[in-house]
């Protein structure tokens, strides 16, 4: 795959005109850094570059918070 | 009603009845209403003497401290102020210079936005959630004296219970002031048909600065019941979060919910627990209500319309079977309004119009909003005396049926004239969504040169459909001049901060093509 994870945040954070670094365990969304639009986004971007199913009804979206969180998830679905 | 009143008692008798009830669940965390009674009162207790104009902001949103905040201002003695997260640091200062509060209560994503600059507009009195990061100034909750206020200070119906900023069209936002009066004749009707209990589990999807919240809490807290709040992550799955904690009572604008459904995330009996469910904010489309009556069979599904200027909603429309459909817009009805409220239909100059004609939307109400925090001449415009009479017009089109039914037709603003032609941009939106297939569609008039609109500009979502597929479908059913010029397919459609559509930032888009992030995936004209 072409970007990392950590790069697809980074780049959003950026056209938001934020480029602040962040810690792997700082939260991106609850915290307000990126907002809803955003996470339908990366919502998209995982189903489409990473291969992540999201379409379980039940799936748990706090997952998609923190860098580390959505490693793990890639890490899971690898 | 009494003379004494505070917007807290009903939390404040529920606290003390069954500290034991569980009032909020946020962030992964429970609390009971012992637990938020013992951190409001001594929060109230630390305010009240510090009280000179008597309103205390709340700088934070979606956290425990947010509505121990409400509680412990509102228990003081104080009016209750929910202040933006969004806003710009300029905006905080200008409203900050407004308010002149007394105290403000931040949560730690509030405490990041106290910075030097902001701090020199701030009150003196800061006082944070016990995990926000170190500000010198701010006292945390923990720090604060083991000192507590027996019960709720008793204020008079006419002070104020809150003031909600609600967006400017132009420059800033206006401070709605509601009393607490107001507040308590809306939730004596609204506890009618919604009920609440011990056993609800109801949904927090809004921020503090919507009043849809003020609904949510403040009926929940009568009720005994639990309110559950959205992270704004839960927000982009609520389908996850309704079934995770088995929410009972759900009310949101119903862009929301299509956006559960685009996604395909909505299914037969998906939300068995669902007993009430409530749209307001935006016109209620027929297919949403369809998607929602197969995902959540137990449900009533209600709509309900007003202005924050109103005190929140002033009418309802319950979904019928068959419904009760607005069919120039394929959207429910916005049903009657509630008995202390009359609803009118003007022309441009206030003039009372007979039924079937359509109008402005005006409010007379014992219910209405003192006015706009110290802005005098906007609450003179929207606020009008007409033969007597106290009304308040609310900007939105509307008529009455034969029944005695109310219907939405669209903003005042959104209806323009163009090439001689009047033309209702909701009207032209109908027609979009059918023809894109998806309710996330909009149309913005563009390019307006010195004030007149030269054409229309359509938006939708990704759907499968083309552009030009859009347009000729359009044709068929609209004439010419209605049909826009152009369609941009948009892979996410922007929402302001109360989740509804933005077209103001579909205009932006096309006035700043290359400053959006949205995707454009085809255009044609």
């Amino acid at each position: 795959m072409a970007q990392s994870i950590q790069d697809v945040v980074k780049s959003m954070m950026a056209a938001r005109g934020n480029t602040q670094e962040i810690t792997k365990d700082e939260p991106i969304f609850t915290s307000g850094l990126l907002d809803s639009l955003a996470a339908t986004e990366l919502m998209m971007t995982l189903e489409s570059d990473f291969g992540i199913d999201l379409a379980d009804a039940d799936f748990d979206i706090s997952k998609l918070d923190t860098l580390a969180d959505l490693e793990g998830l890639i890490g899971e679905a690898a | 009603m009494s003379e004494k009143f505070n917007i807290a008692n009903a939390f404040y008798k529920t606290a003390t009845k069954n500290p034991d009830y569980t009032a909020l669940v946020c962030d992964g965390r429970t609390f009971s209403y012992g637990d938020l009674w013992r951190d409001a009162s001594r929060l109230a207790s630390f305010i009240k003497p510090n009280l000179k104009n008597k309103r205390v902001g709340v700088l934070g949103s979606r956290s425990a401290m947010a509505y121990i905040g409400i509680i412990g201002a509102a228990s003081a003695g104080s009016t209750y102020v929910p202040l933006n997260m969004k806003w710009p640091e300029e905006r905080l200062i200008a409203i900050f210079d407004q308010l002149e509060l007394d105290a403000v209560i931040v949560d730690k994503f509030g405490a990041k936005l106290i910075t030097e600059t902001v701090k020199k507009h701030a009150p003196e009195i800061i006082i944070s959630s016990d995990d926000a990061g170190d500000v010198e100034g701010v006292v945390k909750l923990s720090d604060l004296p083991q000192e507590f206020v027996a019960e709720p200070v008793q204020r008079k119906p006419e002070d104020l219970g809150y003031i909600i900023f609600t967006s400017g069209t132009t420059g800033m936002p206006k401070g709605v002031m509601v009393s607490n009066n107001s507040l308590n004749i809306y939730l004596d009707e609204a506890q009618e048909w919604c009920d609440l209990n011990a056993n609800d589990r109801v949904a927090e999807a809004h921020d503090l600065t919507f009043d849809l919240s003020v609904h949510n809490m403040f009926l929940a807290w009568r009720g005994g019941s639990a309110l559950y709040i959205m992270s704004q992550l839960d927000m982009m799955a609520p389908q996850a979060f309704v079934r995770k904690h088995e929410i009972t009572v759900w009310l949101s604008v119903p862009t929301i919910v299509n956006n559960v459904r685009r996604a395909n995330r909505l299914g037969p009996n998906l939300f068995p627990s669902l007993r009430l469910s409530m749209f307001c904010g935006e016109p209620l489309p027929m297919a949403t209500i369809e998607a929602m009556q197969e995902a959540a069979p137990n449900a009533r599904i209600e709509n309900i319309y007003g202005p924050t200027e109103c005190t929140i909603v002033c009418s309802r429309q319950t979904v019928t079977n068959p419904p009760l459909i607005t069919e120039q817009r394929d959207i429910l009805a916005i049903g009657q309004e509630f008995s202390n409220t009359k609803m009118l239909i003007c022309d441009e100059d206030g003039n009372l119009l007979p039924d079937g004609k359509m109008g402005e939307i005006a409010l007379e109400s014992e219910k209405l909003a003192d006015g706009y925090f110290k802005a005098e001449e906007q609450t003179k415009k929207a606020f009008r005396n007409v033969d007597g009479r106290r009304l308040y017009f609310t900007g939105d089109l509307g008529y009455r049926d034969e029944n005695g039914v109310l219907h939405y037709m669209g903003r005042t603003d959104n209806q323009i004239k163009m090439k001689g032609n009047r033309i209702e941009l909701e009207e032209v939106d109908t027609h979009l969504r059918k023809a894109a297939g998806t309710e996330l569609a909009a149309i913005v008039a563009w390019p307006i040169l010195e004030g007149i609109p030269q054409g229309l500009v359509g938006f939708a979502i990704e759907n499968g459909k083309t552009a030009e597929e859009i347009q000729l479908a359009m044709k068929k059913s609209l004439p010419l001049y209605m049909v826009p010029s152009t369609v941009h397919i948009l892979e996410d459609m922007p929402r302001n901060t109360s989740d509804k559509i933005d077209r103001k930032a579909l205009r932006e888009q096309l006035a700043n093509p290359s400053a959006n992030d949205t995707v454009k995936l085809e255009e044609a004209s």
